[in-house]
């Protein structure tokens, strides 16, 4: 009885000592939010596209194509220009003009005719990793961009060089028509003109198909068809044109069967031809989607690290603070006479620090759920029970930090350590899957490491 | 919690941990530095 009510003494008189000081709570509730809610509407989750000068060399014939290009590329560069000149268009670049220097390779036609790449240089000014990374990703995407160009090119030409031989099957299926009248009525010579013309478009078709055939078998293969290739067919076919004896009382239901057969192979290349360029080069493109289907924005996936990071800070240095100076100022003097045992002084601080920790956390919570829309998609018993331990943890730290430190302005300093420790490794910040083993262990030492994870996973 | 699964049973295992390994050495240290 003695010992609950020294407890709750303690309790209360932690409270009240803080909540005598409204300023104080009011920075702990508030300015949090107010950091967050700026740095939520300040921050760009895309950055501003990359302001891009292009170097070509003296009559290049990428100049003339440089507008399409433009609008190929994507968001992410935005093309303000071209110069003939490198060093120009660095010195520009060092003024801070531009963001970006695309070099074009000077010879990029007969470089690739030596069977080398051609490199497309590009100049930037940034030393933030993040930025480099960005801006690597960036050109890549672009040069790919430019390649998968090239490629559509090619892609349409295959696909012109595909009607000229069009021209070619529908002759055959006629001729393979004609052929089967030709024998039912018993015009044997008819049959054998009408048969050698179809092995003639055949033969012209596949001395045409080439590249087409070639390319179509890639495209086919890639996108895991394992149908026969227009060349296999062609070939198949004229093959069996020429070897229909005419004299062979089937002779005419074959003739028959192949017309049927030619105009599956008309209607295929008519296909191959309808496909537009760049969907032939590009047939496949990604497109991610979160498992749960919830949607996370930039501010809804930092907010529940925010709150426990928040949460421990503000226990952790109360309970520091407030050993510290009992400390100081003797009362654990008067605590030994009283006699104050150091578990009940223990249990009235963790009391009283526990009752505002929860309302600042219920605060936090609240809102980021309903003021920046967090949304809540697990149990709020789990993320309460989370967030109690996390607030428990750090109490105990921070009574820890009480012991090691002589004076209030250690145990701030020894806050303030916790802290950035905190912001760097406890996941907040930098995914704890980027930290590498052993480091990784180190970081399980500030309480909010274990909060945010099971927080966001 | 906020954005989907419910958190492991482990992580609040270890975290309960964290709270009773903590307010021990607290308590030990406190107790030699004759706080109360």
């Amino acid at each position: 009885m003695r010992a609950l009510s020294t407890v709750l003494a303690f309790a209360g008189k932690e409270m009240r000592q803080v909540l005598r000081q409204p300023k104080l709570m009011a920075v702990l509730i508030l300015g949090p939010f107010l950091i967050l809610g700026l740095f939520a509407a300040g921050f760009q989750a895309t950055p501003p596209p990359l302001r891009t000068l292009v170097v070509l060399p003296e009559g290049s014939e990428l100049e003339s194509s440089m507008p399409q290009i433009a609008e190929q590329i994507g968001s992410e560069i935005e093309l303000v220009g071209t110069l003939g000149d490198t060093g120009e268009a660095r010195q520009r670049l060092l003024d801070g003009e531009v963001d970006l220097v695309v070099e074009a390779p000077a010879d990029a036609a007969t470089t690739v005719r030596n069977d080398e790449q051609a490199t497309v240089v590009v100049y930037h000014n940034r030393l933030d990793p993040f930025d480099r990374a960005y801006i690597t990703v960036a050109a890549q995407s672009a040069v790919d961009e430019l390649n998968r160009m090239v490629l559509a090119r090619v892609a349409a030409t295959a696909q012109d060089r595909a009607g000229e031989y069009e021209e070619a099957i529908p002759t055959a299926r006629q001729a393979m028509g004609t052929m089967a009248t030709a024998l039912r009525e018993g015009d044997e010579a008819g049959a054998r003109e009408a048969q050698s013309q179809a092995v003639d478009s055949l033969t012209l078709a596949e001395q045409q198909l080439g590249l087409t055939a070639d390319f179509f078998l890639g495209v086919d293969e890639t996108a895991g068809s394992s149908a026969a290739t227009l060349g296999e067919r062609v070939g198949s076919s004229r093959g069996e044109v020429e070897s229909i004896d005419s004299s062979d009382p089937a002779a005419a239901d074959r003739a028959e069967r192949m017309e049927g057969e030619l105009a599956e192979l008309e209607a295929a290349i008519a296909e191959f031809r309808s496909v537009s360029p760049q969907v032939l080069v590009q047939p496949f493109v990604a497109d991610t989607e979160l498992a749960s289907g919830i949607d996370v924005p930039l501010t809804a996936y930092y907010s529940p690290g925010v709150v426990a990071v928040l949460l421990q800070h503000v226990v952790l240095t109360f309970a520091a603070l407030s050993v510290v100076n009992e400390r100081s100022t003797g009362s654990t003097e008067l605590f030994r006479v009283g006699p104050v045992r150091l578990g009940e002084f223990l249990a009235g601080k963790f009391l009283g620090y526990a009752v505002l920790g929860s309302v600042v956390a219920a605060a936090l919570t609240a809102v980021v759920v309903f003021a920046f829309g967090t949304p809540m998609a697990g149990s709020w018993l789990w993320a309460a029970a989370v967030l109690a331990l996390t607030m428990a943890a750090s109490l105990g730290l921070g009574f820890v930090i009480a012991a090691a430190a002589n004076t209030d302005a250690q145990a701030v300093q020894f806050s303030m350590m916790a802290l950035l420790f905190t912001i760097f490794f406890s996941g907040m910040v930098v995914s704890l899957s980027r930290l590498a083993d052993g480091v990784r262990q180190i970081a399980y030492l500030s309480p909010a490491t274990r909060g945010p994870r099971p927080s966001r996973t | 919690m906020f954005l989907g699964n419910e958190p492991n049973a482990l992580a609040l295992a270890v975290l309960g941990a964290y709270v009773v390994v903590s307010f021990g050495i607290a308590y030990m240290w406190l107790r030699r530095r004759q706080v109360a």
